[in-house]
């Protein structure tokens, strides 16, 4: 999403000297039609919090005092109409909701209005100037879930969450609406980046080639993908042949593919080449389109047994990329040119589409997937506390391209394959507003879908939609 | 049609104008469209309805947002947001312009903005999916609930 940057900033004008004196021009909301300052180191690394408003409809009993208590919140009558929180009752399909202004990063409305009335401000909240205001109306034509409105009198009315002390919250009988200061565990990303570089240290280094087969007293602990080359090369089942994959497979039916996100050392590789490459090589390095399909590295995975079972060999690990990496340490396995050369051709594609080997091709990841599809632990993205078009972070922040960014345009939480995901946490790091959790895969996603999944009688479907269903 | 002309501009007091310009310095209009101009702002507009010709014609009619910024800010007392409003049925029987007028909401057939209007939210908005633009907000409500709950 492009934001109010969009606007170009006013030209400086050359203001003559007789009218550039202190208190002359009267108009303090030129201040407000500056750009946005750009975020400076601090609050890079560590990003203030950001306070939200969070509705739980299924507590919501549509009583209505949060609109009482909005629109007499300046001392004046109560009057629903003008209120800045709307509350909507379906008596037909026996659901309460509320819609209030989500103060999007981009605001949609801020991009629309042709005052440049509607600012973010440093706090987060999108407010609207009165001053510049016109009226016009466009914010409401601009807003995917219309959350300005327009009051009797034609003013335009939207939440500016009190100045960070919202009435509304401290009224409802319910507690369905309630305050959230932010969240904000940007420490994930120090965690992993420290995992996995020990993890490539210990991997290829410390213990040279470990990945593809490493022996542990009197076993040999491999790869799942190698161990299963080894069967069907050899066209016997050992019982310690397929014992030895079982380290990452039964990692993966616990927590996924975090061997992906956490512990392969080429996927190490791969992140470390996406923070090197400049982003401007990203449209001409792509896989091809055919490539591009993330069955493919089932297509991979079938492949690399059937041909380890004609030529009799492992034959994949002569060009795995992961076990290359392993085996590259040290003098004695200088690598050969064809094996070696596949590992930069991928890492170059790194500047394009984030780990392209691992969505599309990798046969391991492929084998890990299929082991976490019945996985213990799932990601969900909660609907109740995600703020879907208004946000946006953790698509944009997913190495694996699975949030679908479609998804939350229209105002959904996407479901998450955890066939795809690597584990690498970075949604739920990066979610400001703590929607992005780790669950039990049994578990519905939010306490809203736990409270209301027995309760929702009235319309008889599952109270969170498509996720309800699903887990 | 001629008589309803004439009784909408004196209803809506536009011989009173002035041509000071106020109206123009707090149209919106100004911002939305890069060719904006006499002829199409609301000063142009209220003198085009004093002239009795080119107005139903043109596309002023059609991008003016209905703010009423300029009724407000007018010192002599035109008003000219009611003078368009008022002129646009005028405009719709005399040309046919419904291309101009705008649709429906998709789902429940309330009118929307017209289209110049809509034309320059689809130009803005930094968002690739603007479907929504088609629906009126209270069903753009429905389905935002519908979608959460």
């Amino acid at each position: 999403m492009a934001s109010s940057q969009d606007i170009p900033p006013l030209p400086a004008q050359p203001v003559s000297p007789a009218f550039s004196g202190p208190g002359h021009c009267r108009h303090a909301s030129l201040a407000s039609l500056r750009p946005p300052r750009q975020p400076g180191w601090r609050e890079r690394l560590f990003p203030p919090r950001r306070p939200t408003l969070v509705l739980d409809p299924a507590r919501c009993t549509g009583c209505g005092t949060c609109e009482a208590v909005c629109s007499a919140r300046d001392g004046g009558p109560i009057r629903p109409e003008l209120a800045r929180v709307q509350v909507l009752r379906n008596e037909a399909a026996g659901g309460n909701f509320a819609v209030f202004c989500q103060h999007c990063l981009d605001p949609l409305c801020a991009a629309a209005c042709p005052q440049r009335a509607i600012t973010r401000g440093q706090d987060g909240i999108v407010r609207i100037d009165p001053r510049l205001c016109a009226q016009c109306g466009l914010c409401v034509a601009a807003c995917p879930e219309a959350a300005p409105r327009r009051g009797p009198e034609g003013e335009i009315l939207k939440c500016d969450l009190c100045g960070g002390e919202p009435h509304c919250v401290a009224a409802c009988p319910q507690q369905a609406l309630s305050f959230s200061p932010g969240k904000s565990a940007h420490w994930i990303k120090y965690l992993r980046w420290t995992v996995q570089t020990l993890a490539f240290l210990l991997l290829v280094v410390v213990l040279t080639g470990a990945v593809c087969s490493v022996r542990v007293a009197d076993w040999s602990l491999a790869c799942p993908l190698g161990a299963l080359q080894n069967v069907f090369s050899s066209k016997a089942i050992l019982l310690s042949a397929l014992g030895a994959g079982l380290v990452l497979v039964v990692l993966a039916l616990l927590a996924g593919r975090l061997f992906c996100g956490w512990l392969c050392p080429f996927g190490f590789l791969l992140d470390l080449a996406g923070k090197v490459l400049p982003r401007r090589l990203g449209e001409k390095l792509r896989l091809p389109a055919f490539l591009r399909n993330r069955l493919a590295k089932y297509g991979v995975a079938g492949a690399a047994l059937g041909v380890s079972g004609a030529v009799g060999y492992q034959a994949f690990c002569a060009v795995c990329p992961i076990g290359t990496l392993c085996r590259s340490y040290g003098f004695q396995s200088t690598v050969a040119g064809a094996e070696f050369s596949l590992i930069p051709a991928l890492a170059l594609l790194e500047a394009g589409e984030k780990r392209s080997w691992c969505r599309y091709l990798c046969p391991v990841g492929a084998l890990l997937g299929l082991c976490a599809r019945i996985g213990l632990l799932k990601i969900s993205i909660g609907a109740s506390r995600c703020k879907k078009f208004s946000c946006m972070r953790c698509a944009s922040v997913c190495p694996m391209g699975i949030i679908s960014e479609q998804d939350l345009r229209e105002g959904v939480s996407p479901r998450l394959n955890m066939a795809e995901c690597i584990g690498c946490l970075r949604c739920v790091d990066t979610c400001p507003h703590g929607a992005a959790v780790i669950r039990f895969a049994w578990q519905k996603s939010t306490p809203a879908e736990r409270r209301s999944a027995a309760p929702c009688g009235g319309c008889g479907a599952g109270p969170a939609g498509r996720k309800g269903g699903a887990a | 049609m001629d008589a309803e002309f004439s009784r909408i501009v004196t209803a809506r007091a536009a011989s009173l104008c002035v041509e000071c310009g106020k109206c123009v310095t707090v149209c919106p209009m100004a911002e939305m469209y890069p060719d904006f101009g006499w002829e199409t702002s609301p000063r142009g507009m209220v003198q085009l309805a004093l002239a009795g010709r080119g107005l139903l014609s043109g596309q002023g009619l059609w991008r003016c947002t209905q703010c009423e910024a300029c009724t407000r800010t007018c010192p002599a007392g035109v008003d000219c947001c009611g003078l368009v409003a008022d002129l646009r049925p005028l405009a719709r029987e005399a040309w046919g312009a419904t291309y101009l007028a705008g649709g429906a909401c998709a789902s429940c057939g309330a009118p929307l903005p017209p289209a110049p209007v809509l034309a320059y939210l689809r130009q803005v908005l930094p968002q690739d999916p603007l479907d929504y633009l088609d629906l009126c907000p209270a069903c753009r409500r429905e389905r935002y609930i519908r979608n959460n709950s």
